[in-house]
């Protein structure tokens, strides 16, 4: 799906949402959602192609696994990033806020190895 | 008739000085044979030392025992189409394997760029995203260079190894050369020399660029600490330390050196007056023999000196090849930092330049010293001549 194509795509989910709040107002947030999750979609599988060109790049060393965490990290950015923008649309901000600390949690977590593999680094060069 | 007989007797004397003593043209290839093979033992414990990749960038005859060919190798890696053969190709080792190294880092800066678009509101979990992306780039330049620290660390003992080899092989050449008081000088002069690679370069240089790493890696990663300023003053202070350290051996050296050969010539020359004077045939027959001995052992010296100044060359080379074409990949990573707008990485990238900026300097030095002291040594005219 091209930009043409998802541009029409939102444009016509927001004037169906706007209708939907006008006469059926429990069915715009499943939309809303829907469609955020489409464009999510399209744009992750828009960046697939620069992933696996960046993991070619990477394997020239041996160094080609330091990859996961980042990738990892951007997953769950991304998810929470978008769960939390849905959240505040639907006027949940503290839930909002709430995700978007599991998120950073979790990302900090899933860089602990690589601050682990830091100071080892370090420690070795050090003494 | 006794003092006819004893007349005779001493011409026979003589004349079996005479012959015993080596003055022909031939004799001079005969005595650098004698010589080199004195030396032999030297000289092989010298070999052993030498590196397998630095010996590969030798000529075969350059490891046999035979003086002769080995001085013919020497004249033969010293050429400069052999120099130059070797540099281009050690140019283009230095290159691909710096190559893998860009690709590795513009592959994290693309990565970093790409996932950072997505983040660009501030706020959410944008800054935590952006702490993992430099904590990632700053663990694999941390890892990629950590092998090159490793090869520098290795580059100072080889260095140190190939000095001690080559520190008794010069002081039998000198012995030899009756440059008694030289070799004595030399001994302790590049002993000390020694002393200080072993525990200086050996032990602080690494160190210190990591400390200059680890500093730089708090400043990126915490985006909001300066430290440039400590690590520039740590960095020039303790290049700054090092360059004294050698200016003063340098000086040293070339001191003990000037003054120990002066006091030799004139020692063996008042030897040899004192044999002229009072022996008045065979005193100048021991004059022509020293000469030529003083010959077979300068050409020794000569190959040996030179010899120890190719190995040291050949083994400095690559290294300092691979530096510098790490410190350019290291550049022009960071201009591609800048390019995707990532200023973090463009800074840390910067530093670790300028780390191998300063090894670059160091390994530079180190090598000038060595070159210098071996050239002086080698450059020394025998006291016997």
């Amino acid at each position: 799906m091209g930009a043409v194509e998802l541009s029409g795509v939102a444009i016509l989910s927001v004037m169906m949402i706007l209708l939907l709040r006008e006469w059926r107002p429990g069915m715009a947030a499943p939309l809303r959602l829907g469609v955020v999750l489409l464009l999510a979609g399209a744009a992750v599988a828009l960046l697939v192609p620069v992933v696996s060109r960046v993991k070619t790049l990477l394997s020239f060393s041996s160094e080609g696994e330091l990859a996961a965490p980042i990738m990892r990290a951007a997953g769950v950015a991304l998810i929470t990033e978008l769960a939390a923008g849905f959240c505040r649309d639907l006027g949940e901000n503290s839930v909002a806020e709430g995700l978007l600390l599991f998120g950073r949690v979790e990302i900090l977590l899933l860089c602990l190895p690589l601050v682990d593999t830091l100071i080892d680094i370090a420690g070795e060069l050090l003494a | 008739m006794k003092k006819r007989r004893f007349l005779t007797a001493a011409l026979c004397f003589l004349l079996l000085c005479f012959f015993a003593l080596p003055v022909s043209a031939v004799a001079e290839g005969r005595g650098v044979e004698a010589e080199g093979e004195a030396i032999g033992e030297d000289w092989e414990r010298f070999l052993d030392t030498v590196p397998d990749e630095v010996r590969e960038l030798l000529p075969a005859d350059f490891f046999g025992s035979d003086m002769e060919a080995v001085g013919e190798s020497v004249r033969e890696a010293g050429a400069f189409s052999s120099i130059l053969r070797t540099v281009l190709r050690l140019c283009g080792i230095a290159i691909k394997e710096n190559l893998a190294l860009l690709a590795s880092i513009t592959g994290v800066l693309i990565l970093a760029a790409t996932l950072g678009a997505f983040f660009e509101k501030k706020g959410g979990v944008s800054r935590t995203f952006e702490f993992a992306v430099s904590l990632t780039t700053a663990v694999l330049f941390f890892t990629l260079c950590a092998t090159r620290f490793g090869d520098i660390a290795a580059y100072f003992k080889t260095v140190g190894a190939i000095s001690l080899a080559i520190l008794p092989l010069m002081g039998v050449l000198y012995a030899m050369g009756g440059n008694i008081a030289a070799a004595v000088a030399n001994h302790g002069v590049m002993s000390a020399f020694l002393v200080v690679l072993e525990k200086v370069f050996a032990t602080s240089v690494v160190p210190v660029a990591a400390l200059c790493l680890v500093l730089a890696l708090v400043e990126a990663v915490s985006g909001n600490i300066s430290l440039r300023a400590l690590t520039t003053l740590v960095r020039r202070t303790f290049t700054w330390g090092i360059s004294l350290l050698m200016l003063i051996l340098s000086f040293v050296l070339g001191v003990q050196q000037t003054l120990a050969k002066g006091a030799d010539t004139l020692a063996l020359r008042t030897v040899r007056f004192a044999a002229g004077s009072f022996l008045p045939v065979v005193g100048g027959s021991v004059g022509e023999s020293l000469r030529t001995v003083a010959g077979s052992v300068e050409y020794l010296r000569a190959t040996v000196g030179m010899g120890g100044v190719l190995v040291l060359f050949f083994a400095f080379l690559p290294m300092f090849l691979s530096v510098l074409f790490t410190r350019i990949t290291l550049l022009l990573g960071g201009a591609v930092a800048g390019m995707l707008s990532l200023p973090r990485e463009e800074r840390l990238l910067g530093e670790f330049a300028s780390v191998f900026g300063y090894f670059l300097a160091i390994i530079a030095a180190l090598f000038v010293m060595t070159f210098v002291s071996l050239t002086l040594m080698a450059h020394c005219a025998a006291a016997v001549g």
